[in-house]
């Protein structure tokens, strides 16, 4: 498998939806390229990344109130 | 009494059951909309519509998927149908597309442990912002459902009526072009 497969794989590896066989190619491959290597170690960065820089939130009470007041009109319909 | 006793109730007109699964399901759909559309109004839209659907919507409701999935499916259309209409700079898809493959010129220098990441950089965050942004509608919602909030691709899969190998090409695409943005910042910042 040349690098250009392997980085077609990436994805499926880090979501852990390669088969076993795969799996171990791209690992093995990994250990001895370094671009490779480094497209999925920057790859995993980028995702772990991602998932920082949103905060989860509450609804906002004055946001929930209207939501509400806009099912509840609804009830008598 | 656990959700599908309260869909149940609230399919056969109990609206405290539907207020009750109101409550527990608003902040990941609120928080959805944050992520999707990027502020508070049109997150407060968003809550709106996905409730209002839901409540008409309930009695044709199966329960073939969760009720969060179905939620989730009405929130996300109400979003891309609103993010069809923005106006901001997106990128093709063919860039996108470009980006993933495997002739593609990447950029090569590995950031992963760079100091700049350790600490609340709030510049990476905003050029990591406005690169999630910048992906083409399905792509964002692809990427955030799945990297962000955690649903599984089959559960992508049914929200968004496409196939498992277009929802893994999508965030497989999204996550490199993504990647590449980020290298680019690391290479300017001198890696």
């Amino acid at each position: 498998m040349d690098c250009r497969e392997i980085i077609k794989l990436i994805s499926d590896y880090i979501d852990r939806e390669l088969e076993q066989v795969k799996r171990e190619i791209l690992e093995e491959h990994v250990k001895v390229c370094e671009r490779c290597k480094t497209i999925l170690n920057t790859t995993e960065k980028t995702i772990f990344l991602s998932k920082k820089i949103y905060k989860n939130k509450k609804v906002p009470r004055k946001i929930e109130k209207v939501l509400f007041y806009q099912i509840r009109i609804r009830y008598k319909k | 009494m656990n959700e599908l006793e309260l869909v149940e109730k609230a399919k056969s007109g109990d609206n405290k059951a539907f207020e009750e699964l109101v409550r527990r399901t608003q902040n990941k759909i609120y928080n959805l909309g944050l992520k999707i559309l990027g502020n508070k109004d049109d997150a407060a839209d968003l809550l709106q519509e996905t409730y209002i659907k839901a409540y008409e919507s309930l009695p044709n409701f199966e329960g073939k998927s969760s009720f969060y999935t179905w939620l989730y499916k009405i929130a996300t259309n109400f979003a891309l149908m609103k993010l069809r209409k923005e106006k901001y700079k997106k990128i093709s898809i063919d860039e996108i597309k470009q980006a993933s493959n495997g002739n593609y010129k990447f950029e090569i220098s590995d950031w992963s442990n760079n100091p700049h990441i350790q600490y609340k950089n709030e510049e990476l965050k905003d050029i990591l912002n406005e690169a999630i942004n910048s992906l083409p509608p399905k792509y964002k919602t692809i990427f955030i459902l799945h990297d962000i909030d955690g649903l599984s691709i089959s559960e992508i899969s049914e929200i968004l009526s496409l196939s498992i190998s277009t929802i893994k090409t999508r965030i497989h695409r999204s996550r490199l072009y993504l990647r590449e943005k980020l290298s680019e910042y690391f290479k300017k910042k001198g890696n």
